[in-house]
């Protein structure tokens, strides 16, 4: 359902997204960006490394983060700006959520917007994803 | 002279604010559309013509994180070339400004640079880090996006 500029709410949350990526997403998503650097594939790499597992990619987990904010936004929303610190280590076969939540409406040279924090928890409860997302919305009035 | 014990050397220093050659992307609907099958992003409006059709963009678009894969690579090699006294790399993040949406059929000239560098102490030890800007810029000349890119050598 399409949200509307007034209808939002500092505090409100968006809807999650959670992802179980697999070492073949992984290798997938490699080969679509042609980001292919080895250790987040290669067994010896990632021996060589000192990590334990291949690494999912941040740019993949990155991608996750966008979409709660995309996925949210709608057809009518626009997303101006997106900021994404990434803070740890993530691995194959692992649930990680990610969340978001709005966190400000501030007026710009633009027009309003909505400004909301984004992040990626791990089941270690580490959030190694974070960042914002600055966005948008129709208003009722159709303008 | 590099400051003593700094990891920053006087090659490092002269890269900074050099804009790289132009790299030139024809974007492919089937590019797009793999890119967000492989993130396992639905949207309509970077997987499916007919939708996304309907809306305000008539049309397919890029999603926001496929700028990722619109590298300058001669810019991108010189991040694991430089040979630098701390030759571990890491991704820190990114920040990307939005203003013209990426469609299929689109040639995007991608020019970057090294836009900054810090040194700073982290859990890691003593690190580098290094912001490199990319500007994208449309068949029409239109900027349709700038992306920094922060970079840890440590």
């Amino acid at each position: 359902m399409q949200p509307f500029f007034e209808d939002v709410a500092i505090g409100q949350e968006l809807p999650p997204v959670t992802r179980r990526p697999k070492l073949m997403q992984m290798v997938r998503w490699a080969g679509a960006s042609e980001n292919l650097h080895p250790v987040h594939y290669d067994p010896e790499v990632i021996r060589a490394s000192g990590v334990p597992d291949a690494l999912v990619h941040g740019r993949l987990k990155a991608a996750f983060v966008t979409e709660v904010v995309t996925n949210w936004m709608g057809t009518r929303g626009t997303l101006h700006k997106l900021s994404i610190r990434l803070l740890g280590m993530d691995f194959p076969n692992q649930e990680l959520v990610c969340r978001g939540k709005v966190i400000g409406k501030p007026e710009t040279s633009g027009g309003p917007v909505v400004e909301c924090e984004i992040w990626l928890e791990n089941p270690q409860g580490e959030v190694t994803v974070r960042g914002t997302a600055i966005v948008s919305l129709p208003h009722r009035n159709g303008s | 002279m590099a400051q003593a014990g700094s990891l920053v050397t006087d090659e490092l220093k002269k890269l900074v604010g050099v804009e790289s050659e132009p790299e030139v992307w024809e974007i492919e609907k089937g590019a797009i559309v793999k890119f967000a099958q492989s993130v396992g992003d639905t949207n309509p409006l970077w997987n499916d013509p007919d939708e996304s059709s309907k809306t305000c963009y008539g049309g397919m678009i890029a999603p926001p994180t496929f700028t990722s894969m619109l590298r300058n690579e001669k810019l991108y090699d010189t991040i694991f070339e430089l040979d630098l006294p701390a030759k571990r790399v890491l991704n820190a993040g990114n920040e990307i400004e939005f203003f013209e949406p990426i469609r299929p059929g689109d040639i995007i000239t991608v020019t970057g640079k090294l836009a900054n560098i810090a040194e700073r102490e982290g859990s890691v030890g003593r690190m580098l880090v290094l912001t490199f800007e990319y500007t994208y810029k449309n068949q029409t000349g239109k900027v349709v996006s700038i992306g920094r890119n922060n970079i840890i050598r440590y």
